[in-house]
């Protein structure tokens, strides 16, 4: 047994005695068409091989009883099989013409990745399922669903593991895979192996939420040059993209490079300029029939301006759902104060070994590094700049009059409406004209790293039923953590201490600042100040996976333990903390194991059932460890790993026109932790809350079915019905950034709320025409519900509703979690593809949101600011984030 | 064609990448310094205008136009959405609903303000001009401010303070910049202010050489809330103001105490006790009775009562040692208070002086000379005080006892009473 999605293809041919090793020969051809296709990269276990002009190929079976195929040519999905040894003749393997969708932008930039929100914890993070699997419920909740920020089972991001030619990418501090690292080399980065859930993968031993390993192995790519342009409306507006390789020449090199720019002047909300390069370099070299040494370069350094959330008053009063407080004008232009300035490349070195014919041993190692930061303002002893501050609106404002000058202001006046950057520079030049510090800047608060990794890979098959998978990762990371001076915006120095220090501990020279050892520092822009540390995390991974594959059933076991060790290590001498943030912390460790199998019987060649289950405990995410990683060691109270139990049952059916799944699953989270900072209205100051022990409950249900009516006209339905609570009260630490007051420990009544950022149920229904000569068309219908806006957990506490009698209507509403509307949305693409001597052109165009439903709130938060005295929820509404409304891809590209 | 292709896409990519980078690289263009200029004349003295004043809530429905120099504004937060403003005729308060006006409104800077459609109020006697707010003066709305209040050019050097006497304080100086010379504080090495948590502002004293004193009032929030006075003697910089009738003197920030003289001689407490909490270093000694000086939380005294005692009590509360070497004129003051009249007992309270008392034990092996002061008449039940006590002949440690005695246990046989308001005060370095 292979992958769980890989036996929706599985092709179950009439098995005769052949002997193991073989030439397996097979061809290529158009679904649609049934033309046989040229230039298709067939690879299978590390050997390669290109379709010839008449469609068909030969490759060397790697030997397994069992392996998979993966099929890839431009204007076509990715089609990936497994086969089983032995075969009854040559392998007819049919590609679908990629839709719009497939040849887009990627749900990277589909779904808006620029959104900010106040706290990087409360971030959306793309779902990045670039799912190029055939599983028809899999690649619509990635692509289609994925726009609404759909997450397959409800998980976070940190529960798929995304490698690199065997390097596993997920950011250790957050666990999430860097999706934007290799943001526009769509091209370079489209040879993916994709495992769903549970099921096991031939590269590593993966999440609950299933892995992606990302092949960019210079022999994968066939000798072929490839131009685009594409033109959207969505984050940005203009890519441009170059991709050449040379195949396996005779030499035995193989060479890829890809290159592409995306821009915006503006992308689809306003202030957001859009600025990304991407550059890639692949070289391999096949030593010997056993040997193979490849090196990949690549990176993607962007800079862009970020979208924020505001509340429903901004929404209403600018009558624009895509308002954007990040911008103001400077000079006649936009200018953005959140910009996102990114450069991390990464260099891959693998050794491909086969030492005898049943074994195949790749070692890695990678090398990541560069510079991740994002600029705000920051303000000293001034008014807040930021244009939607609750004090600047209406509502805060009783005075009839005074609301309704407010109300003409916010309409008609965008100095009023948004940043006044002028404003600002005239406070400076005036603070200059007393020899003062800047009342306002522009910080970069920087999020830089170093990551060394290496690993090792195995797989052997030890006989005709039976193989083994297995392997190593070690990895070694610094992430840097500061802020630099950006812009004095006419000011002359800023002075490194914590106002917020200054104001509660008047005339105290020492709590005030943010680095005892250079106290009262002068800041220039390029200045170091404010917080600096490295947070260090060490990993280790031993794991392997045995799979027995048999006539009516398949299985498969696996385990792995890690090891984890992480501290913090203080440049500066923190005054709230002096004894404490200096230097290095205690170090924490972690040992996780965890195991996982699953098994299928299939009753016959059309019907399989299936189940999985896996156990595993998690080390605490580095991020989540300290509670108050800017000042100071201390680790949060109570961390300890958590544990995940997931198990899935499946029914699969297989016919020639008919395809379906149905799982249901269960998954529970047991002991995560989160930290979160934010202003806290009470104390004036910020604080940071650590929340520990919590559980969570993830159960439902996922249905995929396509139907192809003609050899042109298919339909497909995909739902998910998710039922995803909180199962825990967990437990929430107080600690206030200057110190002011002593921790508190809070229980925080969550039990039964709902996880928010994914809808949990979702729903498609599509149809695809191919048309003879190359046209196709598809369309969607997207529906969208049970969605809840992400709560904050002080109003859930007893400290929020003290002074209220039982039965108080205040309670509820205090403690309530907003649910928010369902949505439908409406998507379509066509395309045609012409051929011209050996020139092949596309061209596509696909819309999301036909019916230009800008009202429909993808995701938000409850401000982390509570009213403790008024109780009143309405002085720091929620945030809200809508999905975009029509948005346009348009595609054009010639490969040759 | 190859090489067509080629061309084309090549030329779609260099323009791309190298000349349509201006379009998103932006960069801004530093906007230069806006000096404000106002167009119209101002028609009013600030004088002019208090003097419309009715003294309750007026509505200023003519063209009156004011202009004057900021003096004061919130950058240490001693003053809140507040700018004092004056002309050469007078100063006035001014209040705008905006905070860190300071970062607009620098000391020096020239305002006009359009008064039309403004008002003018009064705050325990002091007159403002703002807008009305449910029926009383308040603050203009952020809103509206930029209609009203225009600056005029950069901020200036500020006028030179007018140099007042403390204790003679005129209503025309309100509002304005003030300076007090020879001045020093009474309640040295406390802070200037309470924490806002505990108080919005805080008074203390200024003194002069002869004893004449002014409110100084500090905001909890201010920057500088928590600094110590200072000891010695100078000059005082600020905003004189005034609040039902009691003057009040505003720093606005510690640069406003010039020309300090650490090492001046000032008049100062040496010992200072209000009761309000249980001194530790005062000795108790109970020669007689199971009846003793207790410390009252309802009335924050000391006190004393032998009613229902075993036997007549005879007991000492005594201060500690309190050096007077190097003071001059040194005053001893405290304050007490008596009920029930102990009709065996002329004299149930006795305050003495001790040069040579041990601070433990039997007071009466020790030498005590009776004080020359003024005590509560029997069963007065008023506080008393007990008027300057000249404390000069002593250069030495001394120590103040009180001793009370009772006749009986019974009623007409002892009395009650209350000490509070303990302190000497003299001119120290």
């Amino acid at each position: 047994m292979r992958k769980f999605t890989l036996l929706c293809l599985l092709i179950i041919s009439g098995i005769a005695a052949y002997s193991q090793q073989q030439l397996l020969k097979g061809s290529i051809a158009d679904a649609v068409t049934g033309k046989p296709l040229s230039g298709a990269v067939i690879v299978a276990a590390g050997q390669t091989a290109q379709s010839g002009s008449d469609g068909n190929f030969e490759i060397l079976s790697p030997g397994q009883n069992s392996f998979t195929l993966t099929v890839s040519l431009d204007g076509y999905e990715v089609k990936q099989i497994t086969l089983k040894l032995p075969l009854s003749g040559p392998v007819k393997i049919d590609l679908k013409p990629s839709s719009g969708s497939g040849e887009s932008a990627g749900i990277s930039d589909i779904s808006g990745a620029s959104l900010d929100m106040e706290t990087d914890n409360q971030g959306q993070y793309i779902s990045g399922l670039l799912h190029s699997t055939s599983d028809i419920f899999v690649s619509t909740a990635g692509y289609t669903l994925g726009a609404a920020y759909f997450k397959i089972r409800g998980y976070d991001p940190e529960y798929s593991t995304v490698y690199m030619n065997g390097i596993q990418v997920n950011d250790p501090e957050n666990g999430r895979p860097t999706w934007s690292e290799w943001g526009g080399l769509n091209d370079a980065t489209r040879n993916k192996e994709v495992v769903n859930g549970l099921a096991p993968a031939a590269y590593g031993y993966g999440d609950i939420g299933g892995s992606t390993n990302i092949s960019t192995r210079a022999s994968l790519f066939g000798k072929q040059q490839k131009f685009s342009y594409s033109y959207a409306n969505r984050a940005y507006n203009h890519r441009l993209m170059y991709t050449a390789s040379t195949g396996l020449m005779k030499n035995n090199w193989s060479f890829a490079f890809s290159v592409s720019r995306r821009w915006a002047e503006e992308g689809y909300v306003s202030g957001t300029f859009y600025d990304s390069w991407a550059y890639f370099a692949a070289a391999e070299k096949k030593i010997n029939n056993r040997n193979s040494i490849a090196l990949t370069v690549y990176a993607s350094p962007t800079i862009r301006g970020m979208q924020g959330g505001s509340t429903q008053e901004v929404y209403d009063l600018t009558g624009d759902h895509f308002y954007n407080p990040n911008w103001g004008y400077q000079d006649g232009e936009k200018r953005n104060a959140k910009v996102r300035k990114t450069h991390e490349p990464m260099i891959i070195l693998n050794h491909y070994w086969k030492p005898d014919e049943k074994t195949k041993v790749t070692n890695s190692i990678g090398v990541s590094f560069g510079r991740n930061g994002t600029t705000a303002l920051n303000w000293y002893n001034a008014r807040d700049p930021r244009p939607d501050y609750y004090r600047y609106l209406p509502s805060y404002e009783t005075d009839p009059a005074v609301i309704a000058a407010m109300t003409t202001a916010w309409q008609t006046d965008q100095s009023h409406s948004q940043i006044n950057w002028n404003n600002l520079y005239q406070a400076n030049y005036l603070a200059n004209t007393e020899g003062k510090q800047a009342n306002y800047v522009v910080e970069e608060r920087r999020q830089d790293h170093t990551e060394f990794n290496y690993n090792l890979l195995v797989n052997r098959e030890i006989n005709q039923h039976i193989s083994f998978t297995g392997g190593l990762d070690l990895s070694a990371y610094t992430g840097r953590h500061f802020k630099v001076m950006s812009d004095l915006l006419g000011g002359k120095y800023w002075v490194d201490i914590d106002q917020f220090s200054q104001r509660d501990f008047s005339m105290d020279t020492v709590t005030l600042q943010n680095d005892l050892n250079n106290p009262n520092k002068i800041i220039k822009v390029g200045d170091k100040y404010g917080y600096n540390y490295n947070i260090r995390v060490n990993n280790g991974n031993v794991w392997g996976q045995w799979e027995f594959s048999y006539n009516r059933f398949d299985f498969f076991a696996a385990a792995n333990v890690s090891y984890t060790q992480f501290w913090r290590d203080g440049k500066m001498k923190n005054g709230r903390a002096p004894d404490n943030s200096y230097g290095e912390s205690a170090k924490k460790s972690f040992i996780n194991p965890g195991v996982k199998g699953g098994f299928t019987y299939k009753l016959t060649g059309h019907h399989f059932f299936q189940t999985n289950a896996a156990f595993q405990s998690k080390a605490p995410l580095a991020r989540n460890a300290f509670i108050s990683p800017y000042i100071k060691n201390t680790y949060a109270h109570d961390l300890k790993s958590e544990l995940n139990i997931s198990g899935d049952i499946s029914y699969i059916y297989r016919g020639d026109r008919f395809n379906a799944r149905v799982t249901a699953y269960q998954t529970i989270f047991k002991d995560q932790s989160e930290i979160m900072s934010y202003y806290h209205d009470d104390y004036l100051t910020y604080v940071n809350m650590s929340l520990t022990g919590i559980d969570k409950i993830h159960q439902g249900m996922e249905v995929g079915v396509e139907w192809k009516a003609t050899t042109a006209l298919s339909f497909s339905f995909v739902a998910a019905l998710g039922n995803f609570i909180y199962t825990s009260r967990p437990t929430a630490v107080i600690s206030t950034e200057n110190g002011s007051r002593p921790d508190t420990m809070e229980t925080v009544y969550q039990k039964n709320f709902y996880v928010s950022g994914t809808p949990q149920n979702a729903g498609s229904i599509g149809f695809r025409y191919a048309a003879p000569k190359y046209w196709y068309f598809n369309g969607n219908i997207n529906y969208f519900e049970k969605m809840y806006l992400d709560f904050n957990p002080q109003r859930r506490t007893s400290a929020a509703i003290t002074n209220l009698g039982p039965g108080d209507p205040l309670i509820q509403t205090i403690t309530e979690q907003q649910k928010l509307n369902h949505g439908f949305t409406l998507d379509a693409s066509i395309g045609k593809s012409l051929r011209y001597k050996a020139y092949t052109i596309n061209l596509n165009v696909s819309v999301n949101n036909i019916l230009d439903n800008q009202d429909l709130i993808t995701g938000g938060y409850e401000q982390l600011r509570f009213d403790y005295t008024g109780k009143n929820i309405d002085k720091f509404p929620p945030k809200y984030f809508y999905g975009y409304g029509r948005s346009f891809f348009i595609n054009l590209g010639v490969r040759f | 064609m190859k090489r067509v292709v080629f061309l084309l896409f090549s030329s779609l990519i260099l323009s791309g990448l190298f000349i349509l980078p201006g379009c998103v690289n932006k960069d801004f263009d530093t906007p230069p310094v806006i000096i404000p200029k106002v167009d119209f004349p101002s028609n009013t003295t600030i004088a002019e205008l208090k003097a419309m004043f009715s003294g309750g809530l007026d509505s200023l429905t003519t063209d009156i136009v004011i202009q004057g120099i900021v003096v004061a504004n919130d950058e240490s937060g001693n003053f809140y959405k507040t700018l004092e403003i004056q002309d050469n005729t007078a100063g006035i308060e001014v209040k705008l609903n905006r905070t860190s006006l300071y970062t607009e409104f620098k000391v020096g800077q020239r305002v006009f303000i359009k008064c039309k459609g403004l008002f003018l109020g009064q705050y325990g006697g002091l007159v403002q001009l703002g807008a009305k707010y449910t029926g009383a003066i308040g603050q203009i709305p952020d809103i509206f401010i930029d209609n009203y209040v225009f600056r005029d050019s950069l901020a200036g050097t500020p006028p030179a303070p007018k140099v007042i006497n403390i204790a003679s304080p005129a209503v025309g100086d309100l509002c304005t910049l003030v300076k007090l010379d020879s001045v020093h504080f009474v309640e040295i090495g406390k802070i200037f202010a309470d924490p806002s948590s505990i108080a919005s502002a805080t008074n203390r004293t200024i003194i002069d050489d002869n004893g004449t004193t002014m409110v100084l009032r500090t905001s909890g929030y201010a920057s500088f809330a928590g600094a110590v006075i200072p000891k010695g003697k100078g000059s005082l910089r600020g905003i004189l103001s005034v609040y039902n009738g009691t003057w009040q003197f505003y720093i606005r920030d510690l640069n406003d105490i010039i020309n300090w003289d650490t090492a001046s001689p000032v008049n100062a407490n040496i010992i200072e006790e209000n009761f309000d909490s249980e001194p530790t270093t005062w000795v108790k000694y109970s020669i007689a009775s199971n009846k003793d000086w207790t410390w009252s939380s309802t009335y924050a005294a000391e006190t004393m009562n032998g009613y229902g005692g075993d036997v007549p009590s005879n007991d000492w509360y005594i201060s500690p040692a309190i050096n007077l070497a190097g003071v001059l004129n040194p005053v001893l003051s405290f304050r007490m208070w008596t009920k029930y009249t102990d009709s065996g007992l002329p004299l149930p309270m006795e305050a003495m002086i001790s040069t040579n008392y041990s601070g433990s034990g039997d007071p009466t092996s020790a030498t005590w000379t009776a004080l020359n002061c003024t005590l509560p008449a029997a069963n007065s039940a008023t506080w008393t005080s007990s008027g300057d006590i000249d404390l000069s002949a002593y250069t030495q440690p001394v120590r103040i006892g009180f001793h009370y005695r009772c006749s009986g246990v019974a009623s007409s046989s002892a009395s009650s009473w209350e000490l509070d308001a303990f302190k000497i005060s003299g001119i120290t370095k």
